[in-house]
């Protein structure tokens, strides 16, 4: 459908647009795209790929407080996304969770987060993660992210956003990880 | 009209080839048909099965790319789509983003993506099949993988099933061909049997030959029907030979008949001849040619009236047609020529012979000749004549002296009887006797002498009337007897009054004097017979024993020579002479003891008729 719009252009604050806008910034991701007061490109991506990353896991029914409790994106510390990662999430919800986003300063209580993003400013996950509760999938930006024992961790690839998986956490974490995810990671650690 | 021909070519050929023709052009043409209908059938099921294929490969394929997309990777997303390779007639495989190509596959360089179409959607295209199938995730679209698939698959598939049914199609003719060949016997043999037989049967003409019978299908039925044909048809040939034996059997024994019959006529000195019913004269015999001097061929059917007497012919002809007409025999009195041109007279008579129906088969006549016998006939009657006018002027000149002696001896009785002794009155009564009888015989002689001239008679005479005079002059006598008469009605006739009286007088007459001691019973009636009145007079007298019966017609026959009765003896003379005057013709009917009736028939218009005709109407019944 929206591939069948007319436009690839930016600009427009229709949800949308924003995503194929993600989309064409994924292609060409270092052309200087769109407005300065937009977020960068490299984060409209991550933004998206944090939702899509939704799609190829499950997550178990006790991550939940309650059937109908929303599925919460929560992201430690200071936000890189701006409103990119809303405009992702806006009316997106997975099964009958509703989708939200919530920006956070401590490691969330169990339930409360089903993806919890950290950024490169913390300076220590490990201790973070450790701490944690199953049933959170943990998405940071830390080299050796993954050894620190989170379980998706996005990389820089030859100026192409990709990421690692440690699968040994995510079942640890209790989350089932589609095979097709695991084919376009750049690596696995199992 | 080419079509026609070959059938008609066809038509011709013998049956074993038809046979072969027959089941080579079946197994062929069953053989395409089944050949083209698998690989038509076969090329659509494979063409739907392709697509569904295609289709459950496509998605899968889709399905495995939906990561690709969502992060943003064409080497991922490439690597399914190269594993396709092994499709080796799937030209191209290409994944989409929006409008945009996001991965491909070609199998080769030349080969170009097809576009995305907005449905899934599957078709075929210039020998390829295109294939569009939206990629989804989460029931969102990520991207489209299309697909371009070379059709030459199927022509290559349908090239080897046609290599297949033409290999197929040559054994299975070959198999065909020994097959019927051998096959064609159970056909072509008995059917061979049966036209051998039917060509010896024709060519022999002998039908007891019989056709084998080798099945018990229609030929065998065939076989069976010929046999009972040719079984009908013996048996009809038999009683047909049979009857032509008979009939030639026959034909020998009327032609043996014929012959006997011709040797015999040929043997005769007779003139014999045989006749057509219709008249045609078919057979004269050799006597008439050599009497004719003529050949056959001139005087056969009517050729004979040529030799005829021009004053007979008329009378000869139509007596002969009446005869042909009536079928009465025939009698004729004629003159024929002769060779040297001398005519003679003849006799012919002719009678038919019938067959059982009643129907006249044939005539058979012959011819008598009477010329001698005839000119005799004219001179005895010059004889006769001149004997009767002889007879006639001597009674008549009699009658005078004998007047003179009877009135002279009566004068001398009555003056001189007494002047004469007894002895001279003995002699006196002996004279007066003698004179009276002598008048009476010459009165009697001169009524004979007259009989036979017969006048001419215009007007019918009543016989009734006649009879009556008749009675009135017999009166006395009829008293003295005690005679009782009677008589039917009597016709008018055409006869002189005086001779009819003439003939009633002498035959009452006879009646009544020639009785026995019973008183006279005398009965006097007339009927018709063909063209004659016949009268009878019927007593009950002494009768006549048949042997006299002609005999008494003669001139001064008696029967009873002791003179028990009285009389001339002329008056049966007389009247046969008077009836033969008017062609009639008088008999009788008698015993001896039984009484006698005595019958004469006179023609009924006045002519004088033929003898025969006479004859067979007077004993016709």
């Amino acid at each position: 459908m929206a591939s069948r719009r007319g436009g690839y252009g930016c600009g427009s604050r229709g949800k949308p647009r924003m995503r194929l806008c993600i989309a064409a910034a994924a292609l060409l991701f270092a052309w200087p795209a769109c407005a300065a007061d937009e977020p960068s490109l490299e984060y409209q991506v991550k933004a998206a790929f944090l939702l899509n990353f939704t799609k190829f896991i499950e997550w178990p029914a006790t991550s939940f407080a309650s059937a109908d409790s929303p599925f919460t994106i929560c992201v430690l510390g200071k936000d890189p996304f701006g409103h990119a990662l809303d405009d992702a999430v806006e009316g997106e919800s997975v099964g009958a969770h509703k989708m939200t986003v919530r920006v956070i300063s401590d490691p969330p209580a169990p339930q409360a987060c089903q993806v919890l993003f950290m950024g490169a400013t913390d300076k220590d996950p490990g201790a973070i993660l450790n701490g944690l509760a199953p049933g959170i999938l943990t998405v940071g930006e830390h080299a050796g992210f993954g050894h620190a024992g989170g379980i998706i961790a996005f990389v820089l690839d030859n100026r192409r956003v990709r990421f690692d998986i440690n699968q040994a956490a995510a079942e640890r974490a209790g989350l089932k990880l589609s095979s097709k995810l695991l084919s376009v990671a750049r690596s696995v650690e199992r | 009209m080419r079509r026609n021909r070959i059938i008609t070519a066809f038509r011709d050929r013998p049956i074993s080839e038809k046979v072969i023709i027959l089941t080579m052009v079946t197994t062929i043409a069953a053989l395409l048909l089944a050949g083209v209908g698998i690989v038509m059938v076969d090329s659509l099921l494979f063409r739907a099965g392709l697509k569904r294929d295609l289709a459950a490969l496509a998605r899968i394929v889709a399905d495995n790319s939906t990561a690709a997309l969502s992060f943003d990777d064409p080497e991922v997303a490439a690597q399914p789509l190269r594993a396709l390779h092994f499709r080796t007639h799937l030209d191209a495989a290409c994944i989409y983003r929006g409008g945009t190509l996001f991965a491909k596959y070609l199998r080769r360089d030349q080969f170009a993506c097809p576009a995305p179409e907005q449905r899934e959607s599957i078709r075929s295209a210039g020998g390829n099949l295109m294939l569009s199938q939206p990629i989804l995730l989460d029931g969102r679209r990520i991207g489209t993988l299309t697909m371009l698939y070379n059709l030459g698959e199927i022509g290559e598939r349908v090239k080897l099933y046609g290599t297949t049914v033409l290999i197929v199609l040559l054994a299975a003719s070959i198999v065909a061909f020994l097959l019927s060949s051998s096959l064609r016997s159970v056909i072509v043999t008995p059917i061979e049997r049966l036209v051998r037989a039917t060509a010896a049967v024709s060519e022999t003409g002998d039908y007891s030959i019989r056709a084998q019978k080798l099945s018990s299908d229609e030929l065998g039925l065939l076989v069976d029907r010929f046999n009972e044909m040719l079984a009908r048809i013996h048996a009809r040939d038999e009683d047909l030979k049979k009857a032509l034996a008979g009939r030639e059997a026959a034909l020998r024994e009327i032609e043996k008949e014929r012959a006997r019959f011709h040797f015999m006529a040929e043997s005769m000195p007779q003139k014999i001849f045989t006749a057509r019913p219709n008249g045609e004269v078919d057979y004269f015999n050799g006597q008439w040619m050599e009497f004719t001097g003529l050949t056959f061929d001139q005087i056969k059917n009517w050729g004979w009236t040529q030799f005829v007497h021009p004053e007979d012919l008329e009378g000869n002809l139509r007596a002969w047609r009446h005869s042909i007409e009536t079928g009465e025999p025939f009698h004729f009195e004629h003159r024929f020529r002769r060779a040297d041109g001398k005519f003679r007279w003849h006799l012919s008579r002719a009678q038919a012979m019938h067959d059982a129906n009643g129907a006249i088969t044939m005539w058979i006549g012959s011819n008598t000749d009477i010329h001698e016998q005839k000119e005799k006939e004219v001179e005895l009657q010059r004889a006769n004549e001149d004997l009767e006018q002889f007879a006639y002027s001597a009674s008549h000149d009699l009658q005078e002296p004998i007047r003179n002696v009877a009135v002279y001896s009566e004068l001398v009785a009555r003056r001189y009887r007494k002047v004469l002794d007894a002895e001279g009155q003995q002699f006196l009564g002996f004279l007066r006797e003698g004179g009276r009888r002598l008048a009476t015989l010459v009165d009697d002689l001169l009524a004979y002498t007259r009989a036979s001239m017969a006048e001419l008679i215009e007007t019918p005479v009543n016989a009734s009337a006649v009879l009556q005079t008749s009675l009135s002059n017999l009166a006395e006598a009829i008293r003295e007897s005690n005679a009782q008469i009677t008589y039917d009605p009597l016709p008018e006739v055409y006869m002189g009054e005086a001779h009819l009286q003439q003939v009633f007088q002498n035959l009452i007459g006879n009646a009544l004097k020639y009785r026995n001691q019973e008183p006279p019973q005398i009965h006097i009636s007339a009927v018709v017979r063909g063209s004659f009145w016949c009268f009878s007079v019927r007593d009950n007298g002494i009768g006549i024993d048949p042997q006299y019966r002609e005999k008494i017609f003669g001139v001064f026959k008696r029967l009873d020579h002791d003179h028990k009765y009285s009389g001339t003896g002329i008056g049966l003379a007389i009247c046969q002479r008077v009836v033969e005057r008017y062609g009639g013709r008088i008999w009788v009917e008698s015993e001896l003891g039984q009484g006698a009736t005595f019958y004469f028939c006179i023609p009924r218009h006045g002519q004088p008729v033929h003898a025969a005709e006479v004859q067979s109407s007077a004993s016709g019944g």
